[in-house]
């Protein structure tokens, strides 16, 4: 449903990097380049617009869309941009997903960026051609927002080193790029009528956020309307005169941050709390069936005298199918399909695709499982996955809805064209009919129960050219498609009553997302049938879905989360609701057909070819007491769509002239990321001192070269094979006296990595992850070395309740062979209290078990000059065994302790701890206690 | 006695000591004693008090380059001539000459705020006014860089307006303000009624009315003499640009893209012409034609008494500045880094030439110099290739 899949559509612009980037790192997912997109460029008067065939009215579309964007925008920026915009486009986000432009995941609610280093835009579509057209609207804010800063800081001859604050980025984006709509309104509803509306002088409490983006969205029409649209201009434009942006809001409007809320708080007020006295807050009116995390698409089923309500819903950080039994006064949920760990149900799409229940008893769903979407079918009565429907070519997959029959299953699907039709499967003959073949979005489809006509939600009303959706009816005996709503607004999510009379759905056509209903079987729609109101929320209200007793479920949104409700008696209450509306249907016929770039309005189409820039450019000098003095560079560079990447990195060591052709330090290597098999190669010079970690007293100087290949194949998001070869020709000089060591090393290895970890604020809290290596290397010239390599590492995660967790680590990590090196070990990472890399051995193995629960959910201090809050402080107590040996085991070291860890920013983990070291095969604790200090990740 | 630096140290400081002074000598600003007043000059914005942006002088194209003065920051008010010397003032805070001959720079003088509007010559003083300060207007002699006068109008980005003994300015802070120009003291302050009212347009005078601009949409007559209102006109939305005086008549666009004519003398509407789009910059006007660029990049002229459309030439991007009438000619500059030569007539196009950066400063004429403005920071000095 439109306004449901844009909930979480988050316009993210910036800083979406996971924690979890697969390929050459230690652990990981993967993101996986599952389909090979032949790329062409489509060359317009502003933009090179990068697209595949199969998407190509999609792309001439969007084509459009960004020249109208662009000329727009020029005129609200009093701005031009000074080169041609590299617009990336996919035509569903599963492709999206695959996008090597940045190196991190890309979650399900993103719906496109902006990124500036190459100042590429990168833009899905997700079936709805008005969003789509939205999206690249709300990046160009992005790309003239930060070139027209630039602009004023350089005219101003002041240091590019700062950006605008995020509310302001991200709400001008959405102010200039959309209108105010329900999805806005119910967020500042809630935010204001529940009491968590967070001023603009607080707003770093609710950074990144979907709240801040949306408050930022109502600032910027607060400030259009009360003090002029031309303020949001000259916010930008006087940008460089204080290095406080509530200095620059000063200067501007007339009011710094503090003063703004004042007259900010009382508009939202005087705007919010009167729709107290007609409207009600889902809780106060409704029963309550879920009531923590995030919930949607409930559908109801009853056997074996249970009444029970399935559902997609998440609450530990994992999306998966939940079940409550309904006879429970406080139900607990259960979970039916665990998802987002494993290849089968890799990723659910909770707020676009229902779940539907078939006569027998078949739960049908759908998940991300590989390349595309799949449909699984679940028995209940058996409690197991009875089939999974893969289709060749279908990527996404929606709303699947039975036949009532039980034999056939109507859905929504997205194509590589990115259109979003409908299709019926056909379980018995396997036959997949498409019922509509268009650009329009066709959504949302329910089967009558009695089997005849399905009912869904589209674009294809002239009205659909600003997003809005009506109903239809799909008549399955005349092949005819018929209006069975008719308006401006938007009807969504259409659903039978049990006896095929009534059909509910959401509207909101009175300002807020409301359940309504309509009678079916009394005549023609056309002829004047009135729907009536059936809540009357101040908020929303999603997925209406019957009971078999009158009673009526739904999701609603309260408290800034998804929650599931009932009413009892919805078909009395359709009777005795008061509140109606009667269509006019005067659309002869006519429907929308959005405008497109294509013939002689584009410069023209070419073959994608590879279009290389700038990276990274750095020269660097250091100067060590040890190592002496080193110059050097390094360079990066990529394509446009950062499938191929080279590395070039030069410097030299020499510490007299005589040195200087001979310490050269010289390496070169090519990424390449655009098939699923993603490998690089390189070669390498490298001369100068060293240290040896693994042993201490090794202080030498090695001159060696050679080359590399590695590769790693993404078995699924969750699984890797990583192989290696290494040929190196080393010539090391040990300072300690020892004669000089030459050799001609083969390295080769082979990886098999695992991880479905799920993280928290500091560190893994759910999931495993699990990494087995074996390795070889030897001197194939001198046969001065020859040893191979064990390592395995594997860790789990056992979830206790919402936010704690036990996590158990276990190492061994072998070289066994002549001149095999030393591992090591001590230190925070790994044996805790120890001195780091204290403990070194050539064989050695650890284990770590620490419990992790949270500790203090906010500290704040409030200095006379301002105040800082720190959140989501973790506690810890754990304990530490190992050790390491070369040819005779020594002993077993440990330790034992606790401690607390704190999240700054995101990307940087404060740990600090206390503890006693234990020594003696773990049978006598040292005096005194350990104190450490660290920056990093917990294991 | 030491015969030389002996240690590094010392020879370290006496480089320090050496660059010190190059770089007070550098920031020096001295011209010759005398600038003679021309019928060439060009020394306010528009040209002149009724900002008309009309020159006599002929400068037929095709032109060419001659030289580029790097102003070393952003500008985005007119350079201002008189007798071959070029003033101009820059964001990043500095009054710079260069000679219009051959582009040197004659010396700069670093000033407090920076200099947004264009700044107006009086003989040998240069008076400007800067953004982000109180002291924002300053009269500054030329021959030695020094201050004659400053007055605390608050922060201004307008460009002032030099009319018989008096200096007319326009401030952030909501006020027209007249200034004597000999001692810089207050004659006379307006500050319309309406509160936090930021003025960013330029005034300009037909010797009797003064009018300019609100950011509230409003358009202000004030009586040149007594600083009294004469008449307020509203409208409809911010006005940015700055009003034009042609005839009797105020020319003036709007935010939301209206270029309106009012009486001069009472500021009822005449005329009222919709562009479309947005209108940052300020028109010009000659022999009953109105010429004004719009963001959507359409230079429009009107009938200057009917606010009839005489024809349109769309550029290639936002025409964020004034257009230039010269001799049957419009010269009118685009973001798209474009200068475009116009017949006046029919709004043909002649002749085009691509600077720099972005233009978004007006061109203006010195003898059969065009000077013309662009990013990044640049001057470009023009002249037809005929004489060349």
């Amino acid at each position: 449903m439109m306004v449901k899949r844009t909930l979480l559509v988050l316009v993210l612009s910036l800083g979406f990097a996971q924690l979890t980037v697969g390929q050459f790192y230690y652990f990981g997912r993967n993101k996986v380049q599952y389909t090979q997109f032949e790329w062409q460029v489509l060359k317009t008067e502003h933009f090179d617009i990068y697209f595949y065939p199969e998407m190509r009215e999609l792309a001439e579309r969007g084509a459009a869309f960004a020249e109208a964007a662009y000329a727009d925008l020029e005129q609200k920026f009093n701005h031009n941009i000074a080169s041609r915009v590299p617009l990336i486009f996919y035509s569903s986000h599963l492709h999206f997903q695959q996008t090597n432009v940045t190196p991190g995941f890309i979650p399900e609610g993103v719906g496109g960026f902006f990124e500036f280093l190459k100042g590429r835009v990168v833009i899905p579509s997700n079936g709805s051609t008005e969003q789509f057209a939205h999206v690249i609207r709300h990046e160009l804010v992005h790309v003239f927002t930060v070139s027209k800063i630039n602009r004023v800081l350089l005219d101003h001859r002041q240091a590019q080193d700062r950006m605008l604050p995020l509310w302001l980025t991200e709400g001008v984006a959405e102010f200039w790029s959309t209108k105010w709509d329900t999805q806005a309104e119910m967020v500042l509803r809630d935010a204001v009528l529940s009491n968590y509306i967070v001023p603009l002088s607080d707003m770093d409490r609710i950074y990144g956020t979907f709240l801040m983006y949306k408050q930022g969205q109502q600032i910027c029409e607060f400030i259009a309307e009360r003090y002029g649209p031309e303020k949001l201009l000259l916010l930008f434009e006087n940008f460089w005169k204080a290095q406080s942006f509530s200095d620059v809001m000063k200067v501007t409007i007339g009011k710094t941050y503090k003063e703004f809320d004042e007259d900010w708080m009382y508009y939202l007020k005087k705007r919010y709390y009167p729709l107290m006295s007609d409207t009600d807050l889902p809780s106060g009116v409704t029963r309550n069936i879920v009531k923590e995390g995030f919930n949607s698409k409930p559908v109801y089923f009853s056997h074996d005298g249970r009444k029970e309500l399935y559902y997609i819903g998440n609450y530990t950080g994992y999306t998966s199918v939940y079940r409550v039994n309904l006879d429970e006064k406080d139900p607990d949920p259960e979970v039916v399909i665990k998802g987002e760990t494993s290849d089968e149900f890799e990723a659910f799409h909770p707020f676009q695709s229902k779940l539907a229940i078939s006569v027998n008893g078949i739960l049908a769903f759908v998940t991300k499982s590989g390349e595309n979407d799949v449909l699984h079918l679940f028995d209940i009565p058996k409690n197991k996955l009875s089939e999974t429907i893969r289709f060749k070519s279908l990527v996404v997959v929606g709303s699947p809805s039975w036949s009532p029959d039980g034999n056939r299953i109507v859905f929504s699907s997205i194509d590589k064209s990115g259109n979003n039709d409908l299709f019926v499967l056909d379980l018995q003959t396997r036959d997949l009919i498409k019922l509509t073949n268009d650009f329009y979005d066709d959504r949302d489809p329910a089967w009558s129960p009695d089997g005849a006509t399905i009912a869904f939600s589209s674009d294809r009303t002239p009205f659909g050219s600003t997003g809005s959706y009506n109903l239809f009816l799909y008549h399955f005996n005349e092949n005819r498609i018929e209006y069975l709503t008719y308006g401006p607004e938007s009807y969504l999510s259409p659903a039978w009553s049990r006896d095929g009379t009534t059909i509910a759905f959401t509207s909101d056509i009175d300002g807020a997302q409301n359940v309504w209903m309509i009678p079916y079987g009394t005549g023609s729609f056309e002829d004047g049938q009135a729907m009536r109101k059936i809540t009357s929320f101040s908020t929303a209200a999603f997925d209406p879905a019957f009971g078999d007793d009158g009673e009526l479920y739904f999701a609603s949104f309260e408290e800034f989360s998804f929650q599931l409700k009932s009413i009892k008696n919805a078909l009395e209450r359709f009777d005795s609701s008061a509140v109606m509306k009667t269509f006019t249907f005067d659309h002869d016929g006519k429907r929308w057909v959005p405008p497109a770039l294509e013939g002689e309005s584009v410069i023209g189409k070419f073959d994608y070819l590879g279009d290389y820039q700038l990276d990274i450019a750095q020269s660097q000098i250091s100067v060590d007491p040890i190592f002496g003095t080193s110059g050097g560079a390094a360079l990066a560079m990529s394509d446009v769509l950062g499938n191929d990447l080279y590395y070039f990195l030069i410097y030299n060591t020499a510490q007299q002239t005589s040195d200087l052709l001979e310490s050269f330090n010289i390496a070169m290597s090519r990424i390449s990321l655009g098939k699923r098999t993603n490998y690089a190669y390189g070669i390498f010079h490298f001369s100068g001192n060293r240290y040896d970690l693994g042993d201490p007293d090794l202080f030498y100087h090695e001159k060696s070269f050679g080359g590399y290949f590695a590769l790693s194949y993404p078995l699924s998001k969750f699984r890797r094979l990583e192989g290696n070869v290494t040929l190196s020709n080393s010539d090391k000089d040990v300072y300690s006296g020892d004669l000089p060591r030459r050799a001609l090393l083969v390295s080769n290895s082979l990886s098999f990595v695992w991880d479905n970890s799920l993280w928290g604020p500091t560190g893994p809290l759910d999931g495993n992850r699990l990494k087995l290596t074996l390795a070889y290397t030897s001197d194939v010239q001198y046969s001065n070395v020859s040893y191979f390599t064990v390592i395995a590492d594997y860790r789990s995660y056992l979830r206790l309740g919402k936010r704690g967790a036990f996590a158990s680590r276990f190492n061994l990590w072998m070289n066994e062979g002549q001149e095999a090196r030393r591992f090591f070990m001590g230190g925070s990472w790994d044996l805790r209290g120890w001195q780091r890399w204290s403990i070194r051995g050539q064989k050695l193995w650890v284990t770590s078990h620490e419990l992790r629960f949270p500790f203090i959910d906010q500290l704040g201090v409030r200095f006379p000059f301002g105040g800082i809050a720190f959140g989501s402080i973790r506690g810890a107590v754990f304990a530490d065994f190992g050790g390491a040996w070369d040819r005779k085991y020594r002993e077993t070291l440990g330790s034992l302790g606790t401690g607390v860890r704190m999240n700054f920013g995101g990307f940087l983990v404060l740990r600090y701890d206390i503890g006693k070291r234990i020594e003696n095969n773990f049978s006598k604790l040292q005096k005194g206690i350990f104190h450490q200090f660290f920056f990093g990740w917990d294991f | 006695m030491r015969s030389g630096l002996r240690s590094s140290h010392e020879r370290f400081l006496a480089s320090a000591v050496t660059l010190t002074f190059l770089i007070a000598g550098c920031s020096g600003l001295r011209i010759k004693n005398s600038m003679s007043p021309g019928s060439e000059d060009w020394v306010m914005y528009g040209g002149g008090p009724m900002r008309t942006n009309a020159s006599q002088t002929t400068v037929n194209p095709p032109l060419r380059a001659v030289w580029q003065y790097n102003a070393q920051g952003g500008v985005s008010g007119t350079p201002i001539v008189r007798d071959s010397v070029m003033v101009l003032g820059t964001l990043h805070g500095e009054i710079q000459a260069a000679d219009v001959g051959n582009g040197r720079r004659l010396g700069y003088k670093v000033v407090d705020g920076a200099v947004v509007g264009t700044p107006v010559l009086d003989g040998t003083r240069v008076i400007f006014a800067m953004s982000g300060l109180q002291e924002s207007v300053v009269a500054m002699d030329l021959r030695n860089g020094e201050r004659v006068w400053t007055y605390a109008a608050g922060p201004v980005e307008s460009a002032p307006l030099l009319y018989e003994n008096s200096v007319f300015v326009t401030s952030l802070q909501g006020s027209l303000i007249c200034i004597d120009k000999f001692k810089g003291e207050e004659v006379w302050k307006f500050t319309p009624e309406e509160e936090n009212e930021s003025i960013r347009s330029s005034p300009a005078t037909d010797g009797r009315v003064i009018v300019f601009g609100s950011d509230k949409g409003f358009v202000y007559g004030v009586d040149r003499a007594s600083g009294e209102v004469l008449w307020k006109t509203a409208a409809g939305a911010s006005v940015f640009a700055s009003p034009i005086i042609l005839d009797d008549q105020v020319i003036v666009g709007t935010i939301q893209g209206a270029l309106l004519a009012l009486d001069a003398a009472t500021g009822s509407q005449r005329w009222l012409y919709a562009t479309g789009s947005r209108i940052y910059s300020a028109a010009a006007g000659a022999h009953n034609a109105v010429y004004a660029g719009s963001a959507n990049g359409v230079l429009q002229a009107l009938d200057a008494r009917t606010g009839a459309l005489l024809w349109k030439f769309e550029a290639g991007s936002v025409i964020a500045s004034a257009p230039l009438v010269a001799s049957g000619l419009i010269y009118v500059g685009s973001l798209d880094k474009k200068l475009y030569a116009l017949d006046a007539a029919t709004g043909k196009e002649l002749w085009q030439f691509e600077a720099e950066g972005r233009i978004r400063v007006s061109p203006v004429l010195y003898g059969n110099y065009l000077l013309l403005t662009s990013e990044d920071r640049y001057v470009t000095a023009l002249r037809p290739e005929s004489i060349l």
